[in-house]
C-alpha cells in the first residue's frame, strides 16, 4: 500500500532495502544449510590433527567407508518419518527378527529368503504405520514398545541357537563395488521421492504444521503409513546387506541400529521436530560424521564407553543448534 | 503537568533484522485517560506496547514511569512497577486452574517453606474475579474448560490484580462478546478513574470513539498524529492509518442478490453435537453469509462442509462431481477451499514460505512427467502472490513474517492457486486492518464475477450486509432466519434472529 503514496525516487530506495534484506537472509541460510558440512569439516580437521593422520590410512578409510554404508541406508530410509516429526526406534529388533526368519528360509532357497525378509520387515513397518496413524500412541513410545515386544520374539524364534548362519551363495555377493551403487542409487532414489514428489513434500508439511497440512488436503494417515513401511523396508535391505557381510544372522544383528541411525540424523542438521529442516543431504553428512566421529575417537585410544559420551554429548548439542538456528531463520 | 504524566516514552526504536517495527516514536500519557492506539497491522503498536510491558527490550529509547526511569527486563518486573498488558492472542495455559492463571509467577505470595496454599490462592482469586466482574467463573477450573471469553477474563483479572498504573490492552476485544466487552470496558474505566492510564489498542474505530479521550495513530512504525477526544472522526482516523483516502463504503455497490440458479453445494440434514439438521444451498455466484454468535454452530458447520470434522449424519454433495465431502482431500479435488478463522494454526504452516503454502493444495496439479519442480511451484506462487498483492519481499519469505492481512492473502492464494470454485470463508477478516479488508472484499467480488461461490461465516455483521446475496442467521445450532440483500436489511433485525 505504501507504493502507492511514494513517488519513483522512493520505490528505488525500497528496493534497494529489499535487496540489502535479501542478502542478509541468504546469508542466513546459507549459514543454516551449511552448517552440518562445517561441522564435517570441524571433526575431520580435529581427528585427523589429534590421530596424527593416522584415521586416514586407506585401510581405515575402507573401514569407515563400510560401516557408514549401513547407517546411510538407514538415515535415508527413516528421512520421510523424520520429516513427519516421528522416529522409528522398532529398527534395530525388526532387522534382528527379519533376519531370524530370513535365515531360516534362506536354508531352503536363497531368493525366497531374500523376499520374505523383506516381506517380515515390511510386515512390521504397516503394523507400526498402522498403530502410528490410528492408535495416537506416541511414535516414540510406540516404537520403544514394539522394539522390545519384537526382541522377546527373538529367542524362541532363533530355537536356541545365538546365531544362524546364511548360506555361502549369499556371502558370495559381498562386495565394496556393489555396495557403492547400491549406495548411489539408493540417494538417487532418495533425492526424486523426497524432493519432487507429493508425497516427499506433504511429508515435510506434515512435520511443519499438522493441522494446517490436514487442511490443505494432506491425507495424513496415508503419509504415516506409507512413512513406517519404507523404514521397514530399509529394514529389510540392511538386514540382507548385514547377512551377505557377516554371514550369519543372530539376535543381535541390528542391535542399537534405530538409535544410531537417530544420532547419525540429528548430527547431520535434521530438526528433531521435522518439517523444511529435514534434508536429504543431512542424512549423508550425518552418517560420515557419526562414523568419522567414532572411528576417530577409536584410533585415538578412547574406548567404546568414551564413545557413547561423546556421541551422548554431541547429540544433545546438535540438537539445541539445530533447534535454536531454526527458530532464529523462523523469526 | 508535568506531575501529571505516568507513561514517558521517549525516540524508542526497535528492529526485527532489517525490519524497523518502531523508530523514533515518542508518547507521553497523563493520569486519567484512556488513550487509543491505532494503525494497520505492522505498523508498530504492538511492538511499541510489547517494549513497555516488558516483553521486548527496545534498541534505544527511554521510558520513565512516575518520572522515574523504566527499563522493564520482563513483565513480573513491569508488573512490579504496575504496567500491566493483556494480549492479542491466548496468554493463559490451558491445563492448570484460573487461579494459578492469575498468580502466574507470583505465587511465592501464598507459600510457605516451599509449599504453596492453593486454598489461599483460590480464595484470592475468588476475590479479583468478582471484583473485575468475572463472578461466573471458578477460580479451581481448568482454564482450558473455560471459554475463549472467559479465558480473556481470567487475563483481564490478572492485569488489574496488580492494580495497574498503565494498563495495556491489546486487541482484546475481538475474541470478546457484547458481555464480555463491557467488563473489559468496565475495568478500563476503573483505571482511569482511579487515576491511571489504560492505552488501548483496536481494530474497531467505533469502539475507539466511544472508549477514549485520545488517540495515537502509527503507520509504519512512526508516529504519525494524534487526535483529541473532539476530533475523533472515523474516515480521518482511517485516512491516517493508511495514508491515503479510504472510500467510507467498501462493501460492494449494488443492493439485491444477484446470483445463478444452478446448485453447486447442495447440505442436507446435517446433525453433529452443535449442529441441528441444518439444509442449505449454495448456488454459482453466489456469496452466502452466514451469521450468528460464535456458539451457534455455524463455525463448526463450515468445518464439516469441508471435512475437517465429521458429521453424525447428513450429507454435503458437490453438485458438479455428484460426490460428497467426507474429509479435506475430496473436499480439494471438488475445487473446495476452506480458510479456517485460526488462520496461524490451522490456515497456514507458519514456519513455511509463503511458495509452500500456496503450492501445497495444488502439489499433484504441478506434476510434470509425474514429478514436481521448483520451477512449476514458483511459478503458481509467483502468480498468485502477485494477483493478490501480497506484501512481501519474495514467495521465499517465511509466512511468519507477514502481517495478518499478507497471511489471509496468502491463505486466498493458496485456494485460488488451486482454482477452487467453492470458497468456505471462516471470519476472512478478523483481526486484518482496513487497507487489506478493503481489498479482501475487492477480491470476493471479483471471484464472484468469476463464477465461484463463496461461504462466509462471519461474525461481524457490518460485513455479512455488506457482502452477502443471501443472509442465514444461525442460531442453537439451526437456522433461525434467511435473508435476501436488500436496503432494507439492518443489523437489528438481524440481531434479533441471533439471540
Amino acid at each position: 500500500m505504501t507504493e502507492k503514496t511514494k513517488g519513483g525516487a522512493g520505490k528505488t530506495a525500497e528496493t534497494e532495502i529489499k535487496r540489502g534484506i535479501d542478502t542478509r537472509q541468504r546469508m542466513i541460510n546459507l549459514l543454516l544449510e551449511n552448517f552440518p558440512i562445517v561441522g564435517l569439516a570441524l571433526v575431520l580437521i580435529f581427528f585427523g590433527i589429534v590421530t596424527k593422520g593416522q584415521l586416514f590410512t586407506p585401510y581405515n578409510i575402507k573401514t569407515m567407508y563400510s560401516q557408514m554404508f549401513l547407517y546411510l541406508l538407514g538415515g535415508l530410509g527413516c528421512l520421510y518419518l523424520f520429516a513427519q516429526g516421528g522416529i522409528d526406534l522398532s529398527m534395530a529388533s525388526n532387522i534382528g527378527c527379519a533376519a531370524i526368519i530370513g535365515v531360516q528360509v534362506m536354508k531352503v532357497n536363497i531368493v525366497l529368503g531374500i523376499l520374505v525378509t523383506f516381506l517380515v520387515a515390511m510386515a512390521i513397518g504397516l503394523v507400526m504405520g498402522l498403530l502410528y496413524a490410528y492408535s495416537g500412541i506416541p511414535v516414540f513410545i510406540l516404537g520403544l514398545a514394539m522394539n522390545f515386544l519384537l526382541a522377546g520374539l527373538l529367542w524362541p524364534l532363533c530355537f536356541g541357537q545365538s546365531s544362524i548362519a546364511t548360506p555361502l551363495a549369499l556371502t558370495a555377493l559381498k562386495s565394496n563395488t556393489s555396495e557403492l551403487i547400491i549406495a548411489a542409487v539408493c540417494i538417487m532414489i532418495t533425492l526424486v521421492i523426497y524432493n519432487h514428489t507429493r508425497f516427499g513434500k506433504e511429508c515435510r508439511a506434515m512435520g511443519a504444521g499438522i493441522t494446517s497440512a490436514v487442511q490443505s488436503g494432506v491425507n495424513i494417515e496415508r503419509n504415516k503409513i506409507l512413512a513406517f513401511v519404507i523404514t521397514g523396508f530399509t529394514c529389510g535391505l540392511v538386514e540382507v546387506l548385514t547377512l551377505i557381510r557377516t554371514g550369519a544372522g543372530s539376535q543381535t544383528t541390528g542391535a542399537s541400529f534405530n538409535f544410531n541411525v537417530m544420532i547419525s540424523l540429528v548430527l547431520g542438521g535434521c530438526v528433531m521436530s521435522g518439517g523444511d529442516g529435514v534434508k536429504v543431504r543431512n542424512a549423508i553428512v550425518g552418517a560420515i560424521i557419526l562414523i568419522v566421529l567414532q572411528n576417530g575417537l577409536s584410533v585415538w585410544g578412547a574406548n567404546i564407553r568414551v564413545q557413547d559420551i561423546v556421541k551422548g554429548v554431541m547429540f544433545v548439542v546438535m540438537i539445541v543448534v539445530t533447534t535454536k538456528l531454526n527458530a532464529r531463520v523462523r523469526k | 503537568m508535568d506531575n501529571n504524566v505516568i507513561l514517558k516514552a521517549e525516540h524508542m526504536y526497535k528492529s526485527f533484522g532489517v525490519t524497523k517495527a518502531v523508530a523514533d516514536f515518542s508518547l507521553e500519557l497523563e493520569r486519567g485517560v484512556i488513550h487509543g492506539l491505532i494503525g494497520e497491522n505492522g505498523s508498530g503498536k504492538s511492538t511499541f506496547s510489547s517494549m513497555v510491558a516488558g516483553l521486548y527490550k527496545p534498541d534505544s529509547g527511554e521510558m520513565t514511569v512516575c518520572g522515574e526511569k523504566y527499563a522493564p527486563s520482563s513483565t513480573e518486573d513491569a508488573a512490579k512497577r504496575r504496567v500491566a498488558l493483556v494480549v492479542q492472542e491466548i496468554g493463559t495455559i490451558g491445563s492448570v486452574s484460573v487461579s494459578a492463571n492469575i498468580f502466574l509467577n507470583k505465587e511465592h505470595g501464598f507459600s510457605k517453606f516451599g509449599m504453596i496454599n492453593y486454598a489461599r490462592m483460590d480464595e484470592e482469586a475468588r476475590k479479583i474475579l468478582d471484583k473485575i466482574g468475572g463472578e461466573h467463573i471458578d477460580p479451581r477450573a481448568r482454564t482450558e474448560s473455560l471459554n475463549l471469553e472467559d479465558r480473556k477474563l481470567v487475563e483481564i483479572a490478572r492485569a488489574m490484580y496488580c492494580e495497574p498504573e498503565v494498563l495495556i490492552i491489546d486487541e482484546t476485544s475481538n475474541a470478546l462478546t457484547t458481555r464480555g466487552r463491557r467488563i473489559l470496558y468496565q475495568n478500563m474505566r476503573a483505571v482511569r478513574d482511579r487515576g491511571g492510564v489504560v492505552l488501548f489498542i483496536t481494530h474497531d474505530l467505533n469502539e475507539l470513539v466511544e472508549m477514549c479521550d485520545s488517540v495515537t495513530i502509527m503507520r509504519d512504525g512512526v508516529y504519525v498524529h494524534t487526535l483529541m477526544k473532539h476530533e475523533m472522526d472515523t474516515s480521518r482516523m482511517k485516512e491516517l492509518m493508511v495514508g491515503r483516502q479510504i472510500a467510507d463504503n467498501y462493501y460492494r455497490p449494488d443492493f439485491s442478490p444477484d446470483y445463478e440458479d444452478e446448485v453447486v453445494l447442495d447440505v442436507r440434514h446435517i446433525v453433529s453435537p452443535e449442529v441441528k439438521d441444518v439444509s442449505l444451498a449454495l448456488h454459482r455466484g453466489e456469496i452466502l453469509g452466514i451469521g450468528g454468535l460464535s456458539e451457534s454452530g455455524m463455525h463448526e458447520l463450515g468445518r464439516i462442509l469441508f471435512g475437517v470434522e465429521k458429521a453424525d449424519s447428513g450429507e454435503a454433495v458437490v453438485t458438479a462431481s455428484k460426490e460428497k465431502v467426507t474429509n479435506p482431500g475430496r473436499a480439494i479435488k471438488n475445487a473446495i477451499g476452506y480458510m479456517s478463522k485460526n488462520r496461524d494454526t490451522e490456515a497456514l504452516i507458519l514456519g513455511y514460505s509463503i511458495e509452500g503454502n500456496i503450492c501445497l493444495p495444488s502439489l499433484s496439479r504441478l506434476k510434470k512427467k509425474g514429478l514436481i519442480f521448483h520451477k512449476e511451484e514458483k511459478a503458481l506462487a509467483d502468480k498468485w502472490s502477485g494477483e493478490l498483492a501480497i506484501k512481501m519481499r519474495s514467495t521465499a519469505q517465511n509466512c511468519s513474517e507477514l502481517s495478518g492481512g499478507n497471511k489471509q492473502k496468502v491463505v486466498l492464494a493458496k485456494w485460488m492457486g488451486n482454482d477452487s470454485r467453492i470458497l468456505i470463508m471462516d471470519c476472512p477478516t478478523r483481526g486484518i486492518d482496513i487497507g487489506v479488508k478493503e481489498s479482501i472484499y475487492k477480491l470476493m467480488m471479483q471471484f464472484k464475477k468469476e463464477g465461484r461461490s463463496m461461504i462466509m461465516i462471519s461474525e461481524e455483521l457490518p460485513e455479512l450486509l455488506g457482502m452477502s446475496d443471501r443472509i442465514l442467521i444461525m442460531r442453537d445450532g439451526k437456522i433461525s432466519h434467511e435473508e435476501l440483500r436488500s436496503t432494507e436489511l439492518s443489523e437489528k433485525k438481524i440481531i434479533s434472529h441471533m439471540i
